[in-house]
């Protein structure tokens, strides 16, 4: 069958093409941070090497990817406070850690605000969305890791940690709260088009949205975290997740379980045609 | 064989054959409970349902029994609106009902190429409710099948009737089936999406005449809306089918107007949202089995095997009810003439907006569009010139359209006239020639609930306003920071129901 694009899919592919391309790099710039301190003569490295080493007995993580980790850095399990080293590592990481997770998911807001702006302003809307994004995204980071250095230093060992910030998401994922942030999360508000009120709405929407975002996806996101050795593993699959559950449309909130089955549907017809 | 789907006002008489044996169908399709599938209240729940409005409208009684749950995820809350699904899955959807009507008239010793009539509304002397819908009695004795109590007409008043200045065919001039989301036309038969059960952007058709028809027929007594009114009811009336078997024949004349007016063939729209993973096209047969089709299966409909009494393949170039003066403009005919794919350079750009929201409140609303200057001077400077060059080919020509977008609100009744460039202090009824289009946000109440599929987000509707700018321009009116729109109310909006336009903006499209 003849399958030449409908004008519809012509102008959601103009954005959408960039950002992925955006998003294939930040994977692989999320991957090199991960390999960066363990093969370089980088600054923190004697320091990580040597709490690594004291954490080896039940974390046998690798030593460049603890370094990220909440907690990494603190030496022993009863100090939950954060190093200036891990929290480094965490700084340095989050940027592409974001883009690599969340920005696909930000497509339609970035296709609706560049479709409803003023050509002249479509560039300094959109720089504003994104930034008031990231903001509200790196204040809820800050938190899910002092949250994850907590509860590192509250379970004691890594197993138990990791045990009950799963639990955690799962309660989270089955809750109606968490269908509520989704349902806002599809929301693509009007916006202004000129002067000052264009601004605020920009970064009114931005923040708005980071918000809603951050409700969906932060009990997810935690788990990673708490991962030493697996942390680009789990955070692959829970990337998959978010990005599978994105397919849905919004629904009542209720007490349920929730699975991606849209996007399980359009896997398996691809994995089984005809 | 081949069905004939006839005109209900000319089948020879009030209590025709088709009309009389429709009436015995649905009457025997009524008697089934609500809980089997080929009964009438479950078709109508196909389309969509409310259980406080079915209540309400005395068609949910304490004694039914719903469907079984996995019944209604298969069957129910299917209807598909804003979206290219919209004629495909009614197309299906009437199909299936079809069958299930003449099933029960064979059944009742009718005739066995029963097929549904449809209701022209446009055709002159035929805009009135047939007359067999219109009373409670029936030659069968008893209370006439046909007769809905909750179809309160324009006024309210229970004269039910199409009121032809409110309706128009100017989708027949669209030149593409799929349009686009980001401001210009969402072209004949709407944007390219998947299971879109309240959509946010109707297409061309879907919104003229057939939301309008709705809203008007349905109309509402104060208290409740009609019957027709509301998606989540609209298939409990019977003469919903009569109205969307008239779609769908607008669809097939679209088809046979010109070479170009073509279906989508991709495999996007051959598959429909189940190829994509989203809920399947089913209909109940009468035998019990279940129906699953996707749009690329009824896109033809001689391989279907029916066709109407009436096919004009030109409908566009006499549509009946618009006045005189807009009817002759030469712009129409050449458009079709050179109707051809849009182009894919095609560029569309925001002009200019209003400063808020508009509320809907009072007879007569005054709001402004602020236009960009630099934008304003693309559009005049582009528009003489791409008119003069429609034979041309390839060039995507240049067009402005009005977005009055996200429109929410709690009535189900609100449709209005919208106009561009009539000063404050003037009376829109004087200046026909700057109706920009009728609107009627069908299913405006749940498209304004933010826990439903749409987000709350509300309607969004485009009307072209090509001419009226050309002319504007020409008149040196186009040439202003910011032109008037007024919205005049068809009907009174209840002040309590909330209605607003989120944003009124212009578009432009083209290189
Ligand atoms: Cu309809």
């Amino acid at each position: 069958m003849r399958s030449q694009p409908t004008p519809e899919a012509r102008h959601r592919r103009r954005l959408r093409t960039p950002v992925l391309v955006v998003t294939a790099l930040a994977w692989a710039a999320t991957l090199a941070v991960h390999l960066l301190p363990a093969t370089s003569g980088h600054h923190l490295h004697g320091a990580r090497q040597l709490h690594t080493m004291q954490h080896t007995n039940d974390m046998p993580g690798m030593p460049g990817m603890s370094g990220m980790l909440p907690g990494a850095g603190t030496g022993s399990p009863s100090n939950g406070s954060l190093s200036t080293g891990s929290l480094q590592m965490f700084l340095l990481g989050w940027p592409f850690m974001l883009t690599a997770m969340m920005a696909p998911l930000l497509v339609p807001v970035l296709r609706h605000v560049h479709a409803r702006s003023l050509p002249s302003r479509r560039r300094r809307t959109l720089t504003l969305l994104v930034a008031a994004y990231v903001a509200v995204w790196t204040a809820g980071g800050l938190v899910l890791f002092g949250l994850a250095a907590a509860v590192r230093a509250g379970a004691g060992s890594g197993a138990v940690a990791i045990g009950s910030a799963i639990a955690a998401a799962a309660l989270w994922q089955l809750s109606p709260l968490k269908q509520r942030c989704l349902n806002r999360h599809h929301v693509q508000p009007l916006i202004a088009a000129f002067g000052r009120p264009a601004d605020r709405d920009a970064l009114r929407f931005g923040g708005t949205h980071a918000l809603w975002c951050l409700g969906s996806c932060w009990a997810l996101m935690m788990v990673p975290l708490l991962f030493d050795r697996w942390h680009l593993a789990a955070m692959a699959v829970v990337t998959l997740y978010l990005w599978a559950e994105s397919f849905d449309p919004p629904a009542p909130p209720a007490w349920c379980p929730r699975l991606p089955v849209t996007a399980v549907r359009v896997v398996s017809t691809v994995v089984k045609p005809g | 064989m081949t069905y004939t789907r006839p005109n209900v006002w000319e089948l020879g008489g009030e209590w025709a054959e088709p009309i009389l044996w429709y009436a015995r169908g649905v009457a025997a399709m009524r008697e089934r409970p609500l809980s089997e599938p080929t009964s009438w209240r479950f078709y109508a729940g196909i389309h969509g349902f409310d259980r406080q409005l079915w209540r309400q409208l005395g068609y949910l009684g304490a004694s039914d029994r719903l469907p079984s749950d996995a019944l209604r995820r298969r069957f129910w809350a299917q209807c598909q609106h804003g979206s290219w699904n919209f004629l495909p899955w009614h197309r299906g959807y009437l199909l299936a009902f079809e069958q299930v009507v003449r099933a029960e008239i064979v059944r009742l010793g009718g005739p066995a190429d029963w097929a549904l009539p449809y209701w022209d509304y446009f055709k002159p002397g035929q805009n009135a409710l047939p007359p067999a819908f219109a009373r409670p009695d029936w030659p069968d004795g008893g209370t006439n099948p046909l007769f809905v109590p909750a179809r309160y007409g324009p006024a309210g008043d229970g004269k039910v009737f199409v009121p032809l200045n409110n309706v128009n065919l100017r989708a027949m001039n669209e030149r593409a089936f799929t349009g686009v989301s980001n401001g210009a036309s969402p072209g004949f038969g709407g944007v390219d999406t998947g299971f879109s059960h309240s959509g946010r952007i109707p297409g061309a058709l879907e919104s003229q005449p057939h939301n309008m028809v709705h809203v008007l027929v349905g109309g509402d007594n104060g208290v409740l809306p009609g019957v027709m009114t509301v998606p989540d009811t609209a298939g409990l009336d019977p003469v919903f089918w009569l109205h969307h078997a008239n779609i769908d024949r607008l669809w097939e004349s679209w088809n046979r107007a010109t070479p170009s007016h073509r279906n989508p063939t991709g495999a996007r729209w051959a598959a429909g949202p189940a190829g994509r993973g989203q809920r399947a096209f089913a209909m109940p047969k009468p035998d019990g089995s279940t129906w699953t089709f996707t749009p690329g299966e009824v896109t033809d409909l001689v391989t279907l095997g029916y066709t109407y009494t009436d096919l004009p393949s030109a409908i566009a170039a006499a549509p009946p009810a618009e006045p005189r003066e807009r009817l002759a403009r030469p712009e129409i005919a050449a458009r079709l003439e050179g109707a051809r794919p849009v182009p894919e350079d095609t560029h569309v750009e925001l002009v200019g907006t209003s400063p808020g929201p508009v509320p809907i409140q009072g007879s007569d609303i005054r709001s402004h569009v602020r236009l960009d200057a630099g934008m304003r001077r693309k559009v005049t400077a582009r528009l003489a010139p791409a008119l003069r060059a429609v034979g041309s080919p390839a060039a995507a020509p240049e067009q402005v359209f009005l977005n009055l977008e996200n429109i929410r609100g709690q009535s189900d009744r609100a449709a209005f006239d919208v106009y561009v460039g009539v000063p404050d202090d003037q009376d829109p009824a004087a200046f026909p020639d700057r109706l920009a289009g009728s609107i009627a946000p069908f299913g405006l109440r749940k498209a304004s609930a933010p826990d439903q599929e749409h987000a709350g987000q509300g309607l969004t509707f485009v009307l072209e306003i090509t001419q009226i700018v050309d002319q504007l321009h020409l008149d040196s009116s186009f040439d202003v920071d910011t032109l008037p729109v007024r919205i005049v109310p068809i009907g009174p909006v209840a002040p309590e129901a909330d209605v607003s336009v989120g944003r009124i903006s212009i578009f432009r499209s083209g290189r």
